[in-house]
């Protein structure tokens, strides 16, 4: 009895921890988003400012000439307009000219159009007649008055200018500093959080934790076990898998490659062995009590075979959905809209815009999935998966239906995101060129037992993994 | 922030009357007014507007309320639901009795809160069962369901009025003493369609809404992602038959009676058809969807002979409009007006390429 309200107890110390750690680290990327924003947006005001001072000042400037520079100028200003205006008329007429050439000969479509482009011609002619005239009679005395005005408020402009810049730029640090503070004393507070759950789980189970044999390493199987009925698609399977490092699983066909991939995220509960995981905490936690939707909070997230995108909204939208465990905000929160959401949105899209435009897939945040390009739609997957900062990324065959052009891509993202997000990728596959290439460790698999573990180097040339893998093939290339 | 994709994270000042409009409430504020107006109309002249067409649009915007819980359920978390008008008349049972029974005037907050509880625990229930089964079947045994509340609603008791069933409801008070009559239920149905309709947007734009797509459109992908299923699916189905609840308190405080008969299959089919028709995915569509279903049924084709002479018959009319909209707008009506958007912008881009050629921009 003790030992399940212990346990109880235990669990929910963690939760209350991982939500406060995860709010603290949103915190700190809120502070970011809000600086660029707070910048951003006292940027876009001046410019208001700066347009509506131009404003005012080009209408001083009007008053201050003399009536013929007035006159002179709304006549630039008129023919300009028409001559505008006129483009599209004449394009028309030239489009009926070349219509009516097919259908009545040259000569009419000759005369319709010289008689249209001299209708055009005459409007133009007739302003300019009309503004010669005015200008020719208005006076060319300044009103000096208007003309004071428009220096003074010419020497004011730049002050003016610089005065309201220095203003909003007041405006927004204040403001930013009320939001540090708060955030701050909203991170002091989770911090103390974070470390009385700590310090009561450190008294609470020293006894259970578990030890992995290498500080390094960061998933361990051991003898993992998965049958379905009587196969065994699985058959006591142990490796380990080393923080930072890219770790290949590969294996003929049927070898059980995915199911292991379904184990570690308990999409399959195992029906034997134990998986361990190392969190950022340093704790190390055993993954089969784990719920399936839970896996992600421990910082491991997958892709599939293949594409679970979600079809019906937008790719942008397609990365919160990566990023929902991150969310604090409650149902009520979602309800009304609250600061709290907006906030916390905000910060996710600064975030998902951020790494689609590492991945190079700016391009498409607006786009319904459905229909770009198999790799894109690839890179899409990979995407999401880096919302939540994660520690290990389990890929399910990512070179699935690309081509070579595009598998050489992928291997040069894989890289990217491993040295940008520094977290261990974990991937299965069929095409050894990328797994050669790219991995740091191989382990080849058949009929869900261990053949082999390694650099790349020595997987090729091992002679079971050659018998298993390869060997038929070259026998059959051999038989051609 | 030198990148310019990041602008949209901004508001920008100087589009003031720009984000007014295009705001997503912009378009339901101008219905809200439109509506309540034609309810003045009606109280304050004689002839242009009759009892008919006001009772009528009541009915109808009582039905969109209980269409925008059923689309959220089907359009977001892909869940199929025949046992809508059971929910409804549960809904109105409760009000009903509520005022019926209770001797102090009972404020309107309160039957609401009562009805929320009860739907609250019902869609709590379905949603477990939902967990089990999905699709086709998940609509047989919500319809079962329906079907059995049904049943009980027929046997006769005091609390339903059996096969008759209950009559002459008192009028609701909105506070403790303000009562109501229908002139002002109308603005009571107004407003409550009007919050209704907030807060469906914003669920429908808030991680709850993407979470349920994303576990309509994948469930693997959405466990992968922290999604629980249990949660979500849960609470699609509360909702949805907490809006279906409010529908019914509000249609037997609006009607003042409840009748064992229009709780039948024919209804929760009815609201299937009003959502598939008007569209899904948006409240839009739903408000359009229930005005053609409800709203013409229930205003004009009941003033016409024929469909008077041969009841039933507006049925017809419904199913040939299913029918042909799934055929050809799956979608449902309220991409129509997409498509004729796009249809006029081709249409001029086409004319201005014949009377300006290829290169006019």
């Amino acid at each position: 009895m003790a030992k399940i309200i212990n346990s109880v107890i235990v669990r929910r110390l963690i939760r209350k921890r991982n939500r406060a750690s995860s709010d603290y680290e949103l915190n700190h990327t809120y502070l970011a988003v809000a600086k660029e924003i707070l910048a951003e947006q006292s940027r876009m005001d001046t410019d208001i400012k700066r347009g509506k001072i131009e404003k005012s000042l080009n209408a001083l400037q009007q008053k201050a000439m003399s009536p013929k520079e007035k006159a002179q100028q709304s006549m630039e200003e008129k023919i300009e307009k028409l001559n505008k205006n006129q483009r599209l008329p004449r394009l028309a007429v030239e489009q009926t000219y070349l219509r009516k050439i097919e259908k009545q000969g040259k000569d009419a479509a000759q005369e319709y159009k010289s008689a249209a482009l001299k209708k055009l011609d005459d409007k133009l002619s007739a302003i300019k007649d009309k503004f010669e005239g005015i200008i020719k009679l208005s006076p060319s005395e300044k009103d000096e008055a208007s003309e004071k005005a428009y220096t003074l408020a010419k020497a004011e402009y730049d002050r003016k200018l610089s005065e309201f810049e220095k203003h909003n730029k007041e405006k927004s640090e204040a403001k930013y500093a009320r939001i540090e503070k708060k955030v701050s004393a909203q991170n002091s507070r989770l911090k103390a959080k974070i470390d009385a759950c700590s310090q009561k789980l450190n008294g609470r189970k020293a006894a259970a934790q578990k030890q992995l044999k290498d500080t390094e390493t960061i998933l361990q199987l051991e003898e993992l076990e998965m049958r379905f009925g009587g196969v065994k698609a699985v058959d006591k399977l142990s490796f380990e898998v080393k923080e930072g490092e890219i770790f290949g699983l590969i294996g003929p066909n049927g070898a059980g490659k995915t199911t292991v991939f379904n184990c570690i995220t308990q999409f399959n509960k195992p029906t034997g062995g134990n998986i361990y995981y190392r969190n950022k905490n340093n704790e190390v936690m055993d993954l089969t009590h784990q719920k399936v939707h839970n896996i992600i909070k421990t910082g491991i997230v997958r892709t599939f075979q293949n594409l679970e995108l979600i079809w019906e909204l937008s790719v942008l939208d397609n990365m919160l959905i990566g990023s929902h465990v991150l969310y604090s905000a409650g149902f009520f929160d979602h309800l009304f809209h609250t600061r709290k959401l907006k906030r916390e949105e905000k910060i996710m899209k600064a975030r998902a815009l951020d790494v689609l435009d590492r991945l190079g897939l700016i391009a498409y945040k607006d786009v319904i999935p459905f229909g770009l390009p198999y790799g894109i739609l690839k890179k899409i997957e990979l995407a999401r998966t880096l919302m939540v900062n994660p520690r290990l990324i389990i890929l399910d065959e990512p070179a699935a239906g690309l081509n070579e052009a595009e598998t050489e891509e992928l291997a040069r993202t894989i890289h990217k995101i491993r040295n940008d997000y520094e977290c261990t990728i974990f991937l299965v596959e069929h095409d050894m060129g990328l797994v050669m290439d790219i991995c740091d460790t191989v382990c080849a698999i058949s009929f869900g037992k261990m053949l082999a573990i390694g650099t790349p180097e020595e997987i090729q040339t091992n002679a079971v993994v050659q018998e298993a893998y390869l060997g038929s093939a070259v026998t059959e290339d051999e038989d051609e | 922030m030198a990148n310019e994709y990041r602008k949209e994270l901004i508001n920008d000042r100087s589009k003031k009357a720009k984000q007014i409009v295009s705001h997503p409430l912009f378009g339901f504020v101008i219905l809200t007014i439109i509506l309540a107006g034609v309810q003045l109309l009606f109280m304050f002249t004689e002839d242009i507007i009759s009892l008919t067409v006001s009772k009528a649009i009541a009915q109808t915007l009582i039905y969109a309320i209980v269409g925008m819980g059923f689309a959220i359920l089907l359009g977001y978390a892909g869940l199929a639901s025949l046992g809508t008008a059971g929910f409804i008349g549960l809904g109105s049972y409760i009000a009903g009795n509520m005022l019926k029974l209770i001797p102090f005037p009972v404020p309107y907050i309160l039957i609401i809160g009562a009805v929320i509880i009860a739907g609250i625990v019902l869609g709590g229930v379905v949603g477990f069962i939902s967990l089990r089964i999905e699709g086709m079947y998940l609509a047989i045994i919500t319809l079962g369901l329906s079907e059995i509340l049904l049943e009980l609603f027929k046997t006769p008791n005091q609390f339903t009025g059996g096969a008759s069933g209950l009559k002459s409801v008192p009028w609701a008070k909105l506070a403790m003493f303000y009562e109501m009559d229908r002139e002002k239920m109308f603005f009571l149905i107004l407003g409550v369609l009007f919050i209704t309709i907030v807060f469906t947007i914003n669920i429908i734009n808030s991680p709850t809404g993407r979470a349920m797509l994303a576990m309509k459109n994948s469930q693997s992908a959405a466990q992968a992602m922290g999604i629980s299923i249990l949660k979500y699916r849960l609470l699609a189905f509360v909702l949805a038959t907490i809006y279906a609840m409010i529908g019914g308190a509000l249609y037997v405080t609006y009607l003042r009676a409840s009748n064992t008969s229009s709780w039948t299959l024919a209804l929760s089919l009815n609201v299937l058809a009003a959502v598939i028709i008007g569209g899904y995915r948006s409240v839009w569509g739903v408000l359009m969807g229930t005005f053609v279903i409800f709203g013409l049924d229930l205003a004009v084709l009941k003033n016409i002979d024929f469909f008077n002479k041969y009841p039933g018959s507006s049925a017809i009319f419904s199913g040939v409009l299913i029918v042909l909209i799934v055929m050809f707008y799956p979608g449902g009506l309220i991409r129509l007006f997409a498509d004729i958007k796009t249809l006029i912008k081709s249409g001029i881009e086409k004319w201005k390429v014949y009377r300006y050629g290829k290169d006019y921009k």
